[in-house]
């Protein structure tokens, strides 16, 4: 995993590993985390999910000590956090928040350089890194370091807001819903540029979000936090997986707002190796029952068409559950499939004979079909 | 009556040396503003940290409730007569509008940006001086724009406790009867009113602009 090396003053170089033990923090008698323990890897992005009041925004703010706890302990790098010096701490993570928190009567790049002003850091140096982060933000440097924040639209501000965030060079990032505020085109757009963003980072990153689609689409592991507990945690697939059997997992996933989870219980299954096919329904004709030697996929597609690939023969007991696939030519045929007009697609794989993949449980797949920007 | 021509308006200014009581005049508002605002924004800053803050404004307000004139007089026994009362309840007077927007100005913000500010690992200071204080200009200038005008009209008041300045004259004109020179001193007063009012106010515009949040 690349990690960012981080300048000296830091306290560490790289994240490791956050260890949450047994966390409680209740507010006027009321718990808003009870005896959360959760594991984040270094280098992953892990999105905590759940409703409003599920304790997510305490559990992130905990980490930076913007909130103490009141029972249980967070390390980072097996270091708890109460023993680091709280302003080298807080400076060594980067906090992007949804009301974004620019500073109006300061330019874009006095609002960017701010965290490195206060670490007193040369303004020519300051200089030289605002330009540098207005670009990997996509802001033209010429036309916005100027600008006050109300000359900005909200996707500029939250991009500014991201900046700010990242100038240290943190290589750990709290962001708490930061385009929960964005209209959803803008939402969308901004979080495929933060995906991209996040492959060159190379750090580890905990985003709160209340949008389903938001953390699959953006978490390497997702932490579904219920009622100030964690619920379940775990990947896209293994989380749809387990939908079957919770009723609030499934409350969160398997409901409308997922359109391409569809039966669950048909993706409880490993496809075929070799060739393949996969077929819309026909116009005007009602979906056929797979026959019961059948085992049917069915994809849900964001435009509510479905497809679905039969496999003759084939039963769901038979079939061993649960291999992946990183197959790419496997995606791009599926992708091309769900942009096109036609009604069948083959697709070929380029996995051994013998070593069966889950096409439909596979995390990258999903995004790929239905979080790629088109 | 003096005739009320140009000739009869100047030797009323002369006569009644309305050039020297103009300086005396601005020399106690001046007097008064500056320690107005030496006392007012720190006292106001401290409002605005400490938790019992309201005390504070509390006192101020019932100073603020003496009627001015009963202020000056209540203050003779204490300072004597003069420039001192005068200085003394302007000041009082004047310092509720100061701190109380600054206290205002300094405790309302967007809660995010001492957010931000704090997660930055910014020092109560830091967030003073960089967050929260360039966002209360705007409103501590529009106290202090406030304050001008309560001290325009207390300095005057004080001419008729021994203060001099523009208020004296107006005495004058009202022990005599001089209708032209209560009108010429009247009207001056009324000029220089407005005119402090005005440069005050562009500041706040100004700070406004710079300074303000607006959505």
């Amino acid at each position: 995993m690349p990690q960012t090396l981080a300048k000296s003053g830091t306290p560490w170089d790289y994240i490791t590993s956050i260890h949450l033990d047994s966390v409680s923090k209740s507010y006027n008698g009321a718990y808003a985390v009870r005896d959360l323990s959760l594991t984040i890897k270094g280098g992953e992005l892990i999105a905590l999910i759940g409703g409003s009041g599920s304790g997510k925004t305490t559990t992130l703010r905990m980490i930076n000590r913007m909130v103490e706890p009141d029972a249980g302990t967070i390390r980072i790098n097996e270091i708890p956090v109460s023993s680091f010096h709280l302003r080298s701490l807080r400076r060594s993570i980067g906090y992007v928040i949804q009301q974004i928190g620019l500073l109006p009567h300061l330019s874009v790049s006095d609002n960017i350089g701010l965290p490195l002003r206060i670490a007193g850091v040369h303004r020519d140096e300051i200089h030289r890194r605002v330009q540098a982060l207005l670009s990997l933000v996509r802001l033209d440097p010429v036309v916005f370091q100027n600008r006050k924040p109300a000359e900005l639209s909200g996707g500029q501000q939250q991009r500014i807001g991201l900046a700010r965030a990242l100038i240290t060079e943190p290589t750990l990032l709290l962001m708490d819903e930061p385009f929960g505020a964005l209209d959803p085109l803008l939402r969308r757009e901004l979080q495929h540029e933060f995906l991209e963003l996040k492959k060159d980072l190379g750090i580890t990153i905990i985003f709160v979000t209340h949008d389903i689609h938001e953390a699959f689409l953006l978490g390497d592991r997702i932490a579904l936090l219920h009622e100030g507990r964690l619920h379940a945690v775990g990947t896209v697939s293994e989380l749809i997986l387990a939908t079957q059997d919770d009723p609030i997992l499934s409350y969160f996933i398997g409901d409308d707002r997922m359109p391409y989870i569809g039966t669950v219980p048909a993706w409880n299954i490993s496809l075929p190796v070799g060739s393949f096919q996969i077929r819309r329904p026909e116009p005007g004709q009602p979906e056929k029952e797979a026959e019961s030697s059948e085992v049917k996929v069915i994809i849900h597609c964001p435009e509510n068409q479905q497809m679905y690939a039969t496999f003759p023969g084939k039963t769901a007991k038979t079939m061993p559950v649960l291999s992946f696939t990183h197959d790419t030519s496997v995606l791009e045929a599926l992708s091309a499939f769900t942009k096109s007009g036609s009604n069948v697609a083959v697709i070929e794989t380029a996995e051994s004979p013998g070593s069966p993949f889950a096409v439909i449980l596979q995390d990258s797949l999903l995004r790929y079909l239905f979080g790629h920007p088109s | 009556m003096t005739e009320m021509t140009v000739a009869g308006l100047s030797a009323v200014w002369t006569q009644y040396q309305l050039t020297t009581l103009t300086l005396i005049h601005l020399n106690l508002f001046g007097t008064a503003m500056i320690i107005i605002l030496a006392i007012g924004l720190p006292l106001g800053i401290i409002a605005a940290m400490s938790s019992r803050g309201y005390l504070i404004v509390s006192v101020l307000n019932i100073i603020e409730m003496i009627p001015d004139i009963a202020l000056l007089l209540l203050l003779i026994p204490v300072t004597g007569i003069g420039a001192a009362p005068t200085i003394t309840a302007a000041v009082l007077y004047s310092l509720l509008p100061v701190v109380r927007n600054t206290m205002t100005g300094l405790t309302s913000f967007r809660p995010e940006l001492i957010e931000i500010g704090e997660s930055l690992g910014m020092t109560r200071g830091e967030i003073l001086r960089i967050i929260r204080f360039p966002l209360s200009l705007p409103l501590v200038a529009g106290g202090i724009r406030i304050a001008v005008v309560y001290s325009m009209g207390i300095v005057t008041l004080g001419g008729i406790i021994g203060a001099r300045g523009l208020g004296a004259a107006l005495q004058a004109g009202i022990t005599r009867n001089n209708m032209t020179l209560i009108l010429v001193t009247g009207l001056w007063i009324g000029l220089l009113a407005v005119f402090m009012d005005s440069v005050a106010g562009l500041c706040e515009r100004f700070l406004s602009k710079k300074y303000g949040d607006r959505p």
